[in-house]
């Protein structure tokens, strides 16, 4: 995941491009990341374009971590959509199982 | 650019097909893995590649742990998991068992943080009549729950003693007539107690809790009273109950005070006989709000000194002592034994209304405490009702009961629908609405959230501990007297 640094403005930018990301992840990622920094999410070109600016001056070093944690945190939003797409039929069925159980047990 | 120890792997199509639903977060060295049966997990980064890539070998003791504990898609039991969802979640199928009683809003004593915004102690106008208590109370056996919490709260309660006396005796008499199961608890600041009154209260089973904020420089710095020695007379009426055998806790607030005590508070509650303390933030509600300059600090303050306290408790135990933090207990409870823990504030939806109900003193019902302090101030969004005209089924199918409801379950808050900790956790809509101007609030700079999430954080990483395990273990096992009704207030 390439990204472009400005240290001028305090911002560090992604370009998403295609379908090679979960747009729920991204904006998942962003927002965690709204405690530190000004989240902006725009389409560009056929794909989305983040950008995210610090709410304090971060220094070259400061932006490069910024963008290892923000492509982690796409990583682990990135997971968690995954599984919770393939299981949600199953995680349905056992809530109805125990909301069901439990209306029975009061009858 | 180069992934930090602390990224996720990612599945292949294949791999995909193995795993079960599940929640991750990098913890230490390592990632701590939940789900929503309320199972959890720590996996070093190499175990959690073989996991999620498909490369662990069956039969292995790893594997056969994730297989147990619902990780495994083509393993689930389904029964079993069903069961623990049930269990951990187990207020959705009951009404509100906790009723807020604020039989005055006069107080006597003027503490830095009061949270309720009380008036003086002459104000009798604020005091609760004897035909609104009678409707309260008519009112609270409305609720379908057999289990019914009665808890009197102020300004100072004792301040209205003829009323106390009156809803204590009348809804024990209901509760006789009805077979519910009635605990009743006060909340007084303790300087009006006497021997008759705590004779009466005992006779009548009331739980009798106090504030507390440790020893006297931060005690009697927060919680003013010009009527004499407030720390002495807590103390004195604290050990005075316990010598008694009767059931009593005590709440404590951290104020900037408090930051640079935490080993001091902790053994001024040892010293009194308390075994247990419920170390809670300051809220930016009633005169807190206010004083905040003064008396406020970072979130970041308060889990140093969580933490500093907590590892010092930890740290008696294990020389001997039996004492324990009330938070730390409640998530434990959910985490270790997959129990609800009874505590309104820590679920999803939020016990607004359907797990508390608060009622003012001139009978205004509001979805609970904090909406109640919130309208003390000027904002009334959280009134839900009047005893005098509604009757239960309005308050909860009242409009802001359904939006808190809404606003409040975890899967619509666009944070915590990811969030590892989200099988444990709840959030506050009332919080929500005095710090960011909205019941839905915004989590990544919500106090509430920052402070649970590193409240976890710490005790998972606790738990890594097998010696630490064993201590939480002792303070949620079946022999442990379960926290006084009344002792559990917001944290
Ligand atoms: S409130 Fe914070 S810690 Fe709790 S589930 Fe939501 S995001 Fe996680």
């Amino acid at each position: 995941m390439d990204f472009k640094a400005d240290i001028q403005k305090n911002e560090i930018a992604f370009r998403f491009s295609g379908r090679a990301y979960h747009k729920e992840a991204l904006y998942g990622a962003a927002l965690v990341m709204t405690d530190r920094c000004y989240a902006y999410v725009q389409s560009s070109r056929g794909g989305l374009l983040v950008t995210l600016r610090g709410k304090r001056p971060l220094g070259a070093e400061g932006l490069e971590s910024l963008a290892g944690e923000f492509h982690n945190e796409m990583l682990s939003q990135t997971l968690r959509w995954m599984v919770a797409k393939r299981n949600k039929k199953v995680r349905d069925a056992i809530v109805t199982q125990a909301l069901f159980a439990a209306r029975r047990q009061r009858a | 650019m180069s992934a930090s120890p602390a990224a996720v792997p990612l599945p292949t199509k294949t791999s995909l097909e193995t795993l079960g639903d599940f929640y991750v977060r990098p913890l230490g060295k390592g990632f701590l893995l939940t789900n929503d049966w309320g199972y959890y997990l720590h996996l070093g980064p190499d175990e959690l590649r073989r996991f999620v890539e498909g490369r662990l070998s069956e039969g292995q003791p790893l594997w056969r742990e994730l297989k147990s504990k619902g990780f495994l898609r083509k393993h689930l039991d389904l029964k079993d998991l069903a069961s623990k969802f049930a269990s951990h979640n187990s207020y959705l199928w009951r009404g509100p068992n906790l009723h807020i009683v604020v039989v005055t809003l006069r107080c006597n004593l003027k503490c830095v943080y009061c949270h309720s915004s009380v008036v003086g102690e002459k104000r009798r106008e604020f005091d609760m009549t004897q035909k609104t208590a009678r409707r309260v109370v008519d009112f609270i056996f409305e609720s379908p729950n057999p289990d019914l919490t009665i808890e009197f709260q102020g300004g100072e309660p004792l301040l209205n003693w003829e009323v106390v006396r009156f809803i204590a005796r009348y809804s024990r008499k209901k509760a006789q007539e009805q077979r519910r199961n009635l605990k009743l608890a006060l909340v007084s600041n303790f300087t009006l107690l006497d021997e008759d009154k705590l004779k009466e209260l005992s006779d009548l089973g009331v739980a009798m809790c106090t504030s507390f904020d440790g020893p006297p420089a931060v005690h009697d710095h927060n919680r003013i009273y010009l009527g004499g020695n407030g720390h002495a007379s807590v103390a004195h009426w604290i050990e005075r109950i316990l010598s008694l055998g009767l059931p009593t806790g005590a709440l404590m607030t951290t104020t900037r005070r408090s930051l640079s005590h935490p080993r001091a508070i902790v053994d001024e509650y040892s010293r009194l006989g308390l075994r247990e303390i419920f170390l809670r933030p300051l809220h930016y509600l009633g005169f807190a709000r206010r004083s905040w300059e003064t008396i406020g600090y970072r979130d970041e303050e308060f889990i140093a000194f969580y933490r500093e306290a907590v590892d010092y408790i930890l740290e008696l135990n294990l020389r001997g002592a039996r004492f324990k933090e009330s938070t730390a207990s409640l998530l434990l409870r959910k985490i270790l034994l997959h129990q609800d823990p009874g505590y309104v504030d820590l679920r999803s939806p939020c016990g607004a209304t359907l797990g508390q109900v608060s009622y003012d003193y001139d009978g205004q019902i509001y979805t609970c405490d904090e909406g109640r302090m919130l309208a003390a101030e000027g904002d009334r969004m959280f009134r839900v009702g009047d005893v005098a005209k509604d009757g239960y089924n309005e308050i909860v199918d009242h409009p802001t009961t359904k939006a808190c409801c809404v606003a409040s379950t975890m899967e619509s808050q666009p944070l915590c629908q990811t969030c590892v900790y989200k099988p444990y956790c709840g959030i506050c809509p009332v919080l929500n609405q005095a710090t960011q101007n909205s019941i839905w609030g915004r989590m990544p700079t919500n106090s509430y959230c920052y402070i649970f999430m590193h409240v976890f954080d710490y005790l998972f990483e606790k738990l890594k501990d097998p010696e630490c395990e064993k201590v939480f273990r002792t303070w949620i096992g079946a022999e442990d007297a379960p926290t006084a009704p009344g002792c559990v207030g917001k944290i």
